[in-house]
């Protein structure tokens, strides 16, 4: 697969939604590469456009080697109206919602390339031969960056995924507010603060700057590998689950060593039947990895757990 | 208002009798046998929850019960993993299950030792929990047995209990 990137697509958002402004920021995130994708035929089969866009390639070669940003991460070229009249982005707005100086929030104002509309998909994404870019929506943007972030962070992929999909899955996703909650979240990335982090993550959901962090926190627990009701040691290291798969891991893992049974209990076992407990919890944390994808028992040999 | 968290051990009856269904935080920071009141019932499930009211045993009797690992949606399931206690002056006993390693000493002999009782005179012990929770009826009530009618084998077991929910 052939892997290019491609600039200039910001500046055709001015030109789709000429009234429309964003608030500056002061860099760039790293979207990433876009991937293109080769395919057999050209969908733009009218011969005038698809010369006049090569006209127009052949006119910014130089755009095109040294571009960045993929197509639909346009945010900041949009800003040159609002950079130049001095406006600045305030992450901690109370609804977290980015309208222009002079417009009320519209989200149907959203720099969204309308998917029933080739001739602005095609100025966005000029052809390249039997090339075409690989498309990606905002939604799958936000998401990718955020779980990207997360796993960054040594987070577990199922984990930022999860976290990702039940933020957006809550609030649901549309372009505005990213640049500046991209911005946070790189900023907390930086810092290592896990919190940080999964606050940034969910407000890049415009409207969800208030909820952001609750939002995030109530999506993770820091789980113990090895149960103190099972003898493990009350300082480990934390390993950050969903909520679902946390409850998922106690309720299965009751039904083998419950916690009813106390522990004094477990702690009152003989060495026989405390290494047959010992067994039973590594037997169930590895038949839980393998049905969950998660990797808790390599977590439990970290914090000291003997191996039966 | 300070919420009502106890360790699952220092449930009594008085509690259960409060509030017959508790719930586990799962908050391993404060430690996983954290459990407080579930204040609406009937409930919809009752995984990671632990129940206390009456059961009857074989006699017709009625003694004060914790139960756990009740699954209203599987009968197999709480037929392998149901967790009983019994109360009798203060003291709760935990009965074995068959797959638990201490099964001698915890299993329906003891039991009934503990209350007194023959053997049948208590088991089987009928576990019903439909007062507490909604769901189909057939599935909320549970016969414990003093010999399993079935036995499945450890890796069974492991297998049921970290399978996914559909």
């Amino acid at each position: 697969m052939l892997r290019t990137r491609i600039e200039q697509a910001n500046i055709c958002w001015s030109s789709i939604m000429p009234d429309y402004s964003l608030v500056p920021v002061d860099h760039q995130p790293d979207f990433g590469d876009v991937s293109l994708v080769p395919v057999d035929h050209d969908p733009f089969s009218a011969a005038d456009t698809i010369q006049r866009t090569r006209a127009q390639l052949e006119s910014q070669p130089q755009q095109l080697a040294t571009g960045a940003a993929p197509p639909n991460a346009g945010v900041p070229a949009n800003n040159v109206e609002a950079a130049a009249s001095g406006e600045s982005y305030d992450p901690d707005s109370a609804s977290g919602d980015i309208p222009g100086p002079h417009q009320p929030y519209s989200p149907s104002a959203a720099p969204i390339i309308p998917s029933n509309d080739p001739t602005a998909v095609r100025s966005h994404y000029p052809t390249f031969g039997e090339l075409k870019p690989t498309i990606y929506t905002p939604t799958q943007h936000i998401g990718n960056l955020a779980a990207s972030a997360l796993m960054g962070l040594g987070i577990q992929p199922y984990t930022a995924n999860d976290l990702t999909s039940r933020v957006g899955n809550v609030l649901g996703l549309t372009p505005f507010g990213v640049a500046g909650s991209a911005l946070d979240l790189i900023d907390a990335k930086r810092r290592d603060d896990l919190p940080g982090v999964f606050a940034a993550a969910a407000g890049m959901i415009p409207g969800a700057k208030g909820v952001a962090r609750s939002v995030a926190e109530d999506a993770i627990h820091g789980h113990h590998p090895w149960p103190m009701y099972l003898g493990g040691p009350v300082k480990q290291d934390l390993v950050p689950l969903p909520i679902s798969l946390h409850y998922a891991f106690h309720s299965g893992l009751d039904k083998v060593l419950p916690r009813r049974m106390r522990t004094a209990y477990y702690e009152s076992l003989g060495p026989t039947e405390r290494q047959q407990a010992l067994q039973a919890l590594a037997a169930y944390t590895k038949n839980f990895d393998a049905e969950h994808g998660t990797k808790l028992y390599d977590a439990l040999l970290k914090n000291g757990f003997p191996t039966p | 208002m300070i919420e009502n968290i106890k360790p699952v051990e220092a449930l009594t009856v008085a509690d259960f009798e409060a509030h017959p269904v508790w719930e586990y935080l799962n908050d391993d920071e404060i430690g996983e046998t954290m459990v407080r009141p579930v204040e609406m019932i009937p409930v919809e499930s009752l995984d990671n929850r632990i129940l206390g009211f009456q059961v009857r045993l074989a006699n017709g009797l009625q003694a004060w019960a914790s139960i756990g690992n009740f699954d209203v949606t599987n009968r197999r399931a709480t037929q392998h993993f149901l967790i009983l206690s019994i109360e009798r002056g203060g003291e709760w006993f935990h009965l074995a299950r068959y797959q638990d390693f201490d099964f001698t000493a915890r299993g329906p002999a003891a039991l009934a030792r503990f209350l007194g009782l023959g053997v049948d005179d208590v088991f089987p012990i009928t576990v019903d929990v439909r007062r507490y929770v909604r769901g189909n009826p057939a599935a909320l009530i549970a016969i414990v047995l003093k010999e399993p009618q079935e036995k499945l084998t450890r890796e069974e077991l492991l297998a049921m209990a970290v399978r996914r929910r559909p």
